[in-house]
């Protein structure tokens, strides 16, 4: 299965919960989530959930000067953010076991 | 392989249609990675409509399209009330331009609001199909030099058209009844204003708003003196009541 569609519906939660564990750039947060594991997430998309999710009220901006290159703005999770990451992620349990569930009965 | 900034100001066009703030924040964001390797990221244009997609912000030239037009309108409607203006501008007292001073009141308010109101959404107008194909229609095949050429006929023009703005306007105030001075003071602070807005307008598209039915204004006004000239060469100028 195109893992890239279900990364669509879910790649607001796992941006939070990335920068749940710690603040980031945007460049920073794209890594991480490979590191994480999702490989096939989009560059541009985590740029534009990251702008959704300020745009929302969802982030804190910081700007970091870099001794390399150029500046490296930091998102963060505030309250909102926070309250949002523990509903998605109540969400997204729910919706994970309930898959399993029908999965474990036919496969 | 581009380089940074190139890869930058592409970003910006494709992304001009959205708050400026939003695209410096963008740009902001995607800056250290572009420092490091662009590779990722692929052509300015696909980023810029991935980005797009993930936002929730418009595609491109999707949103702005509909103030695009209205803008579009504004500007046509503006245009050639404004060039009636100055042709009718030596008899404000008659019933021709009783009924049409509310709608070149109602032009001038439309397009104030656009200079100042409209942001991006102008950049949108050219952007639009009907300015595409007229675009392509007058310019299509013309070189780098014609367009140059044009470039500074649009200065030579602004130039040209000051002293029709001038006598446009005298003859309107004195139907006012103004006092000689007023309406030179007047008439000169409105051709300064319009030449302003000439000049503004080529670098800032906006103030085409006030440039383009300026120049109608003036091109009215002069074809009324011209009036006056054939009248007056033909010896007719005793019959035409002033």
């Amino acid at each position: 299965m195109d893992t890239s569609q279900l990364l669509k519906g879910v790649l607001d939660v796992a941006v939070l919960a990335v920068l749940g564990k710690e603040d980031g750039y945007g460049y920073d947060v794209v890594r991480r989530l490979r590191q994480a594991g999702l490989d096939d997430v989009g560059d541009a998309s985590v740029y534009g959930t990251l702008r959704r999710l300020y745009n929302q009220g969802a982030l804190t901006s910081y700007v970091v000067p870099s001794e390399e290159g150029p500046h490296r703005k930091y998102y963060g999770l505030n309250d909102t953010g926070r309250a949002r990451l523990t509903e998605s992620a109540r969400t997204w349990r729910g919706f994970a076991a309930t898959m399993t569930d029908l999965l474990g009965a036919n496969a | 392989m581009n380089t940074t900034e190139e890869y930058v100001t592409e970003l910006r066009e494709a992304l001009a249609d959205l708050p400026p703030a939003e695209v410096d924040a963008i740009v902001e964001d995607i800056e250290p990675q572009l420092a490091e390797s662009a590779d990722g990221l692929g052509s300015p244009t696909a980023l810029a409509a991935e980005l797009r997609a993930a936002a929730g912000f418009p595609p491109a030239g999707g949103r702005y399209r509909v103030t695009a037009r209205i803008a579009l309108v504004v500007l046509v409607i503006a245009t050639g009330t404004a060039g009636y203006a100055g042709f009718i501008s030596h008899q404000l007292r008659s019933t021709d331009a009783v009924y049409s001073m509310p709608w070149i009141a109602v032009a001038l308010v439309a397009t104030w609001f656009v200079v100042t109101r409209f942001g991006p959404e102008v950049t949108a107008v050219g952007e639009l199909p009907e300015v595409r194909a007229t675009r392509t229609l007058l310019l299509g095949a013309s070189s780098q030099r014609v367009r140059d050429a044009l470039r500074l006929g649009e200065l030579g023009w602004l130039l040209a058209r000051f002293p029709l703005i001038l006598v446009g306007v005298l003859m309107l105030a004195g139907q006012i009844g103004w006092e000689p001075w007023m309406a030179h003071v007047f008439a000169v602070a409105v051709a300064l204003v319009a030449t302003a807005a000439g000049y503004r307008s080529l670098t800032d598209r906006r103030w085409l708003w006030l440039s383009v039915p300026a120049g109608a204004f003036a091109i009215g006004a002069g074809l009324r003196v011209l009036v006056f000239v054939s009248l007056y060469a033909q010896g007719h100028i005793g019959y035409v009541a002033l």
